[in-house]
């Protein structure tokens, strides 16, 4: 297949093989099947969005891959190695940031490192290099209660990469923002998974935004929690959302997402009323 | 030029007078004096228009007066001075005393108890029905048996604070820890902390707020108990010269100490407050309790 532009791909970072997460539900008595049967390849340095109807399991996935939870069946691999608990080879970006509200903007970003074992300057001066990457050096020593959503949100992703993580791994991060915050998250993403080169694996319900992003678009349903596509994006970057490519694809994509979005619907309202 | 034009006009980041700091201190203060104020008022009038015999109800300038030779040891209205005349401080102190040591131990003891129960789900559901069992008995029904165990003494008296303080301390201490943000954990576990570390670093300042609540709670628990405990247990204090007070008859001096015990629990809260307010700034700063 012909890409108009190189895909920045290596060799598979994450691994995900034949997983899957069941749980029992406590008030139907049945049970849940959050995800079954999901395969799933990240190359090094991929950018890779998995979007589908809330419930779909897409965040139950990525707590998979972090190691906050264990599957049912299957394995799951970063790295080469199999994930067995949270580490700092694949860390998590929340949607509600999770910062330390105790600390202030630079001893957030240091807190990460304090655990891996900096000290000192050269601690301090790591922390404050990370919040130039995502140009917020002048409010190091501002209280985060004092930063809006966007500035927290580039905060928490400073301390992400403060990790040097693998995989990062981002769940709804810019859902809680408004739109204008949201378009300049998304293009100071963009502009930071260019110069790091760092393979993201990133779960949003908006698709718009998985496709401005990705280099790939996985698209989940619900009940069992499945991957029905996976969607190369062969659009060049810096990606024209007016283009006729990018339309097609989004009409594409849009068409299935919605058809999963009604057919989540109608299982819940079958489930209220039974 | 146009930044120091703005600069000019005498308003602070919100537009607020600059002098606002002091006059809202003032404020406030003239503000909490008003009700003290008007209950003297009453009690005054009630008794300088003899609405309560001046035997059971002395008036306000009397007990001004015994709280004034209490502390000074000079007799206001010319009364023979009282037995107690000039021992204020000394009382103060050695009630103060016993606070602050049965307040230590019993935080201490509820912080880290309440901390255990917080984070052990194993140890809750050993522990915790048998603690709020305990803690409905009323600390004075523990008074008989603190004397059987410890004698006549200060030991009495700080184990009834201790025991007074413990209880709201781990409630407090364990809400708080188990109110603790999921996320946060998550954050440290990625970073790779141990559990010494996400104590520390993480589940100790979630799980402040809530402690500082219950360390207020608790400050007023430890003044009532070491008053009760110097009833029975003790022979100095502010509590037992209130008693002793009331055994001869002398009601200005029950008020006064009433009254110096409401202070010494009032100042001890504030001193609390102000020990708090700068590790919890950023709690205060998000939530209306800092308005």
């Amino acid at each position: 297949m012909a890409t108009t532009q190189a895909p920045p791909t290596g060799a598979p970072e994450i691994l995900v093989r034949g997983v899957a997460k069941r749980f029992p539900d406590r008030r139907s008595g049945r049970t849940v099947r959050a995800l079954e049967d999901v395969d799933l390849v990240v190359n090094a340095g991929e950018f890779v969005s998995i979007v589908g109807p809330s419930g779909c399991g897409k965040s139950t996935l990525l707590g998979l891959i972090a190691g906050f939870d264990t599957p049912t069946a299957g394995a799951i691999e970063v790295g080469g190695r199999p994930v067995l608990k949270p580490g700092p080879d694949r860390v998590m970006v929340f949607q509600d940031y999770a910062l330390f509200p105790w600390l202030n903007t630079v001893e957030n970003v240091e807190f990460v490192l304090r655990m891996q074992g900096y000290d000192g300057a050269k601690r301090k001066k790591a922390a404050l290099e990370y919040l130039d990457l995502v140009r917020l050096r002048h409010v190091a020593t501002r209280p985060i209660y004092k930063l809006s959503g966007g500035m927290r949100q580039r905060v928490a992703l400073a301390r992400a990469l403060a990790l040097r993580p693998r995989v990062l791994l981002m769940d709804e991060p810019f859902a809680a923002l408004d739109a204008q915050q949201r378009g300049l998250m998304q293009r100071e993403l963009s502009r930071i998974w260019a110069e790091t080169g760092q393979t993201i694996l990133f779960v949003t319900h908006n698709l718009d935004e998985a496709l401005y992003l990705s280099d790939r678009v996985v698209l989940m349903t619900i009940d069992p929690g499945q991957i029905v596509l996976d969607q190369r994006m062969d659009v060049p970057r810096p990606r024209d959302v007016t283009g006729e490519r990018f339309n097609e694809l989004k009409r594409e994509l849009g068409r299935l997402l919605e058809s999963e979005v009604l057919k989540a619907e109608a299982k819940r309202e079958q489930e209220a009323l039974a | 030029m146009t930044t120091a034009a703005r600069r000019e006009p005498v308003a602070g980041e919100q537009g607020r007078p600059v002098a606002s700091l002091l006059l809202r201190r003032v404020r406030s203060t003239l503000l909490a004096l008003i009700l003290p104020s008007v209950v003297v008022a009453i009690w005054w009038l009630a008794t300088a228009l003899q609405l309560i015999p001046k035997v059971f109800l002395p008036p306000p300038q009397k007990v001004l007066g015994a709280l004034i030779e209490w502390i000074t040891g000079i007799a206001v209205f010319g009364d023979p001075a009282h037995a107690y005349a000039g021992t204020w401080f000394e009382s103060v102190f050695s009630s103060g005393q016993r606070v602050l040591a049965g307040y230590i131990v019993g935080s201490v003891i509820g912080i880290v108890l309440g901390g255990l129960l917080g984070y052990f789900a194993f140890l809750r559901r050993l522990v915790e029905p048998t603690i709020h069992m305990l803690r409905a008995i009323p600390i004075i029904g523990w008074l008989p048996l603190s004397l059987v165990f410890f004698g006549l003494g200060i030991q009495a008296a700080i184990f009834l604070v201790a025991l007074g303080v413990v209880f709201p301390v781990i409630v407090n201490a364990m809400a708080g820890v188990r109110g603790a943000n999921p996320a946060l954990l998550r954050v440290g576990q990625m970073a790779g902390a141990n559990t010494f570390q996400l104590i520390r670093h993480i589940i100790g300042p979630s799980a402040l707020p809530a402690i500082f609540t219950g360390l207020r709670v608790a400050m007023g628990f430890a003044w009532i108990l070491v008053i009760v405990a110097e009833w029975m247990a003790v022979r100095t204090g502010l509590g037992f010269t209130l008693l002793d007070s009331y055994n001869f008859l002398r009601y200005d001096y029950v008020i006064a100490a009433m009254i110096s015990v409401g202070l010494m629990g009032f100042l001890s809260d504030r001193m609390l407050a102000l020990l708090f307010r700068p590790i919890l700034r950023w709690h205060f700063e998000t939530t209306i309790e800092g308005e």
